[in-house]
């Protein structure tokens, strides 16, 4: 492969872990616990600024050209833990504003709104995070490693990957364990996990908290590698896009994500690219959203549990009946939550 | 099942309503209704429809605000608690309809009602996975004796929505047990469960009872009220018109106007 293809594509890969990391936080709190963040978006978001502000030297470097807040120039993992403390304190915060008192469709709309505000507001505020023309020249972590470029990339893939793994580990353990069953719980009916004792405020608060932070992480690990951050990098939008890779991954499962983020953000989106030109010049671009939109209605439709729909969860038969050699058809059915084979679905 | 929590005083009701009110745009579902059961025992709520029954059930396990009037449990007034703090300090209700949590399997439900697991601490589930997954095990073994004890075992894997209306009443009321209440709030738990197993049912409630839980049960099928409480109340537009053994309230002219006649 040439040095060309090969930066191309380990680009892809890493904003393929990336997006796979980003939907893993929105499976939590979708998926999971049923909460319709419609925001989502902005907690990547500012994973990503707090990252560049951290890792950017003071503003009045490279003559001043930018404006921001901060530029601290902290070492590699500074930034990244910051970025993922700092997301899921915004996470618990809007969610201490908004979960509390609305249900789940008004809750849409209104982070759906704060979405709106949150855009505009950095974009009005230049001295925030420079404004609309956003933030450039962010240090890259690794680059003392390496000179060569095509290296760098797949080293920074690499990382990103363990980062990704890291991650859909933990949210896997979190799903599998009583906290998740009761997260799921409050999914399917609010009401009835209350008058079993759950707090359903304050598990929505932690998803929100779990989930903002899981954003970060992946707005961190973007930005650092891209180099790049404005307003334009997380447009409303970009939040349906991942909503779309839950559902056509599957909704509420451990790797739908993951499958997910590969076909819709990476596949689809970058598959247009591919066009041949034809019609208006802005008519290829703008089928890469009408394909997620049809895609999103087709999945809806037709497959709403996805391609791989959340697994049910069983447990291994009492004692007297466990079987004493491994079962032959291991790997065609589930797993249960005793990581043996079982009845699955 | 009750004993290691805090008694009510010495002959004090497990729970004292006094003067509840609920008002839903102008029509008082409940106007001023008050009663009190007490532990070890079933105490039946009956009327007809829209009589008020299940709004009192709602705002005594906290899901309904009242407008008016108090709610003592085990001598503490939990007038001002949400619904989830009451159920921890164990009452523990079944609903009329949509109670179930559709896509967890019957299994799950119940486990989602265990209390105190130590596995729902997010501090807990990376530090000390051992420990409460030894604890998971245990209250696997509890809830399928449960789901044994309701006929229902068979299901265990199941989504509570693949199950029929009478096995969902079953495995609310496992799951209730599950929980381990103090005080029950049963929702018409017989609807659509078979005549045979309301008979088991009826005999699982009286040893519940027996083990010092308090009932408190909204019914419909005035035989299996008769044949369980001891104590009903009768309930009509939102107020209690009367109270007293079944045998005596089948006198009540009022009761009779409003109820028993149909």
């Amino acid at each position: 492969m040439s040095g060309a293809w090969q930066f191309y594509v380990a680009t892809l890969v890493i904003y393929g872990f990336v997006y796979i990391i980003a939907a893993s936080g929105l499976n939590l709190q979708f998926g999971v616990t049923g909460v319709y963040n419609f925001a989502f978006i902005i907690f990547q978001a500012a994973g990503a600024y707090c990252t560049a502000v951290l890792t950017l030297g003071p503003s009045s470097a490279n003559g001043g050209f930018q404006h921001y807040i901060l530029g601290l120039h902290l070492p590699f993992p500074l930034p990244l833990l910051v970025s993922a403390l700092v997301a899921g304190v915004l996470g618990v915060g809007l969610g201490a504003l908004t979960v509390r008192r609305l249900r789940a469709d008004y809750l849409a709309i209104v982070m759906l709104v704060i979405s709106l505000i949150a855009t505009g507001v950095v974009t009005d505020y230049q001295g925030l995070f420079n404004g609309a023309a956003g933030l450039a020249l962010i240090p890259q972590p690794f680059v003392s490693v390496t000179t060569s470029l095509v290296v760098y990339d797949w080293l920074y893939a690499a990382y990103a990957g363990v980062v990704c793994l890291l991650v859909l580990v933990a949210v896997r353990v979190l799903i599998e364990s009583p906290l998740g069953r009761s997260l799921r719980a409050v999914r399917e009916n609010e009401n009835a996990a209350a008058a079993l004792g759950k707090n359903v405020t304050a598990l929505r608060l932690l998803v929100f908290g779990v989930g903002g932070a899981i954003a970060g992480i992946s707005g961190s690990v973007l930005v650092a590698f891209a180099q790049a951050w404005s307003p334009s990098s997380w447009l409303y939008a970009e939040t349906f896009v991942l909503f779309t890779a839950l559902i056509v991954g599957g909704v509420g499962s451990n790797l739908g994500p993951v499958i997910g983020a590969v076909i819709v953000p990476v596949v689809l989106a970058e598959g247009s690219r591919y066009l041949p030109q034809f019609g208006p010049p802005t008519l290829v671009p703008s089928l890469e959203w009408i394909t997620i939109g049809v895609v999103l209605l087709v999945f809806l439709w037709f497959w709403p549990r996805g391609i791989l729909p959340e697994r049910k969860h069983t447990f291994l038969p009492a004692s007297p009946a466990r079987p004493l050699t491994p079962q032959p058809t291991r790997g065609l059915v589930g797993k249960n939550l005793d990581g043996e084979g079982g009845p699955g679905r | 099942m009750s004993a290691d929590r805090s008694p009510a005083g010495p002959g004090a009701p497990l729970l004292a309503v006094r003067g509840i009110s609920c008002s839903f745009g102008g029509v008082h579902a409940v106007a001023d209704v008050s009663f009190s059961a007490p532990a070890g025992q079933i105490t039946g709520l009956i009327g007809p429809n829209g009589a008020g029954k299940s709004t009192t059930l709602g705002i005594v396990a906290g899901a309904i605000r009242p407008t008016a009037g108090t709610i003592d449990f085990a001598g503490r007034d939990i007038t001002a608690l949400p619904s989830y703090r009451r159920a921890r300090l164990g009452i523990i209700r079944t609903f009329q309809m949509r109670g179930e949590f559709d896509r967890l399997t019957v299994l799950e439900n119940l486990l989602v009602a265990a209390p105190g697991q130590r596995g729902e601490k997010i501090s807990n589930i990376y530090s000390v996975r051992r420990t409460w997954r030894q604890q998971q095990r245990e209250l696997v073994g509890q809830a399928r004796e449960l789901l044994d004890r309701f006929g229902i075992l068979d299901h265990e894997n199941a989504y509570a929505a693949e199950l029929s209306g009478g096995q969902r009443r079953l495995m609310e009321l496992a799951r209730a047990l599950m929980a381990k209440p103090r005080l029950l709030l049963l929702d018409e738990p017989m609807a659509g469960v078979s005549p045979a197993m309301r008979d088991r049912l009826g005999e699982h409630l009286r040893e519940v009872a027996d083990g010092g839980v308090g009932i408190v049960l909204v019914e419909h099928q005035l035989p299996f009220v008769e044949d369980v409480s001891g104590h009903v109340l009768v309930l009509a537009q939102g107020r209690v018109i009367g109270e007293g053994k079944m045998s005596s309230l089948r006198e009540q002219a009022a009761v009779l106007d409003a109820y028993l006649t149909g």
